[in-house]
């Protein structure tokens, strides 16, 4: 059943269409990942669901319901967030919950408990002018699941994070999946693997490939056989790309990614008998899958 | 209800952290106490520049009430010019910084966020003024002469009413606009006109909120209030609350802009 359902959503800024046409749903409890390089439109169609924003065109419904302020039933992260930087995190956060219409001890108990889930108790109490990126960025979160809320939009939570505070927020994504239905945009895609259940990648504000994150791979990927040569040469690339069961020949700089098509047995004998034939000069040879980065810059290469 | 005097009790601390409620107030009282104090103490001032006794003692005393219409002048244009200054960012610094994305997104209505900030702004305003202005009343009352304080309630009625207009324009402004200087300047212009133009225009300019200083300077002077002046009390009552309207009305349309864009 189908929970946030958005059909033929456009929005244009004077000639400019940041996004058109654009349908897809998230069912309920999923967590979805809305994917696609900078422009494409995802902080655009992130805004219209969370109502800063009102659509050119299309409706937006949840569970079955369109019009009406959603923002109740919402939580948003902003790709930016910013704050009155005179507040405590505490106070911040309570201030939130209580716009969302908890009362005051419900606000206080949730703050404390928020704060202690997202890591940021021991800074609770001081000013937010004084948190690093990655407190603001986790306070954030805080801030948008302060009220229960039912889908959870995060523009690009993890993108302005080092190692260390990406991990923790994926952790914490994995927790929330749980609870609510997430739709999130990134544009890093190692992140969109580890944790969603569907992808949306969107190119020029319309869906590029959508789907079940799994279906999806395994309807697009396809064996890829990755060849490192001891020193670059064209002809061998060239001598590679030419045979009948490569689909497309990918030239790297350390050698060629090739693309293979039929039965994998034999392509991959193909690919090695001429490898043997040519005397070609390998450093490696890696069979594998073509990963989610690769489908993705298949889908949004022009 | 509950919500709203969340957002009010909001801008009411931020004000507090930021010092807003330490240095108006200080500013209007030591705006206002100085004309008493100077006007009392001008013959020992002058003495002590040097200048003849005799020029000093010719000098005419002012009568207690123009101390008070003095000012009233003077909050109209330093004590304006201070309240634009620190509110001209009321709505568009928390734009620009990307901060009111955060109240946006929570189910709170436009309208509320307005009256919520116009009334933080007016119960600093107002507090900052009225102690400004009785501490003058007290002053002029011991050192110049009395003022009868039915009088001073009513002047301050009548000019309060005038803030409040000139707060709802700092409001609307700061809304309208994304820079803060550009918002304070054109509230201060839009000020300024409105109590200028009655005097040019008079027969067209009756309405006008500006007349509102004029008319508390005669009620101080001439003791009554003249008989027009429910016109431009009727007219700051209606443009106030349509400026906090609008005000709602421009943070709706720009609530979209998250300040990177």
């Amino acid at each position: 059943m189908p929970d946030l359902e958005i059909s033929r959503l456009s929005k244009s800024f004077g000639s400019k269409e940041a996004v058109r046409d654009l349908s897809f749903t998230v069912g309920e409890g999923r967590c979805a990942g809305l994917l696609g390089p900078n422009g494409a439109g995802k902080t655009t169609t992130l805004l219209m669901l969370a109502g800063l924003l009102a659509p050119s065109g299309g409706s937006i419904s949840f569970n079955g319901k369109s019009g009406g302020d959603i923002r109740e039933i919402i939580g948003y992260l902003p790709q930016y967030p910013a704050y009155p930087n005179w507040m405590s995190g505490r106070e911040f956060l309570s201030f939130t919950g209580r716009l969302a219409r908890l009362d005051r001890r419900d606000a206080a108990d949730r703050s404390s408990a928020i704060l202690e889930r997202v890591g940021l108790t021991d800074a609770a109490d001081r000013r937010i002018g004084g948190y690093s990126g990655g407190m603001k960025q986790r306070l954030g979160i805080a801030q948008a699941i302060i009220h229960r809320p039912k889908l959870l939009l995060l523009d690009e939570p993890v993108s302005a994070l080092d190692p260390l505070g990406r991990r923790e927020v994926l952790e914490l994504l994995l927790e929330l999946k749980k609870e609510t239905t997430i739709l999130f945009s990134t544009h890093v895609l190692h992140d969109a693997e580890a944790v969603c259940d569907d992808i949306l990648i969107i190119r020029d504000g319309r869906i590029a490939l959508g789907g079940e994150l799994r279906q999806v791979m395994r309807e697009h990927t396809e064996p890829v056989l990755t060849v490192r040569f001891t020193e670059p040469r064209a002809e061998w690339t060239e001598a590679l790309a030419e045979l009948p069961c490569v689909r497309h020949a990918d030239s790297r700089s350390f050698g060629v990614v090739l693309a293979l098509k039929g039965n994998p047995e034999a392509a991959k004998t193909a690919v090695l008998k001429k490898i043997v034939d040519r005397a070609i000069s390998i450093s490696s040879l890696e069979f594998g899958q073509s990963t989610l980065e690769d489908l993705f810059v298949k889908a949004v290469r022009p | 209800m509950s919500q709203w005097m969340v957002l009010y009790r909001k801008e009411m601390l931020g004000m507090t952290r930021s010092y807003k409620w330490l240095w108006i107030p200080v500013v209007f009282i030591l705006l206002g106490v100085m004309n008493p104090v100077t006007t009392a103490y001008m013959p020992q001032l002058l003495e002590a520049n040097g200048i003849a006794k005799e020029v000093a003692a010719a000098m005419p005393v002012p009568a207690a009430a123009d101390i008070m219409l003095k000012t009233l002048s003077q909050y109209n244009t330093l004590g304006l010019l201070i309240l634009a200054l620190s509110f001209m960012g009321i709505v568009s610094g928390e734009r620009q910084s990307g901060a009111a994305v955060m109240i946006h997104v929570k189910p709170v209505s436009h309208l509320s966020l307005a009256t919520a900030k116009w009334a933080s702004m007016a119960s600093l305003a107002l507090t900052a003024f009225g102690i400004g202005y009785l501490a003058t009343w007290y002053y002029t009352d011991i050192l110049i002469g009395s003022v009868p304080p039915h009088l001073i309630g009513q002047s301050l009625l009548l000019y309060a009413l005038w803030l409040l207009f000139a707060l709802s324009a700092v409001l609307m402004f700061s809304s309208a606009m994304d820079s803060q200087a550009g918002a304070a300047f054109l509230a201060l212009l839009a000020l300024a006109a409105l109590s200028l133009l009655p005097s040019l225009l008079g027969r067209f300019m009756k309405w006008s909120p500006g007349r509102l200083t004029g008319e508390a300077g005669t009620l101080l002077s001439t003791g009554s209030m003249a008989s027009g002046a429910w016109l431009p009390i009727a007219a700051a009552l209606l443009l106030t609350a349509a400026l906090i309207f609008c005000s709602s009305l421009f943070s709706k349309r720009k609530a979209g802009n998250t300040g990177t864009k």
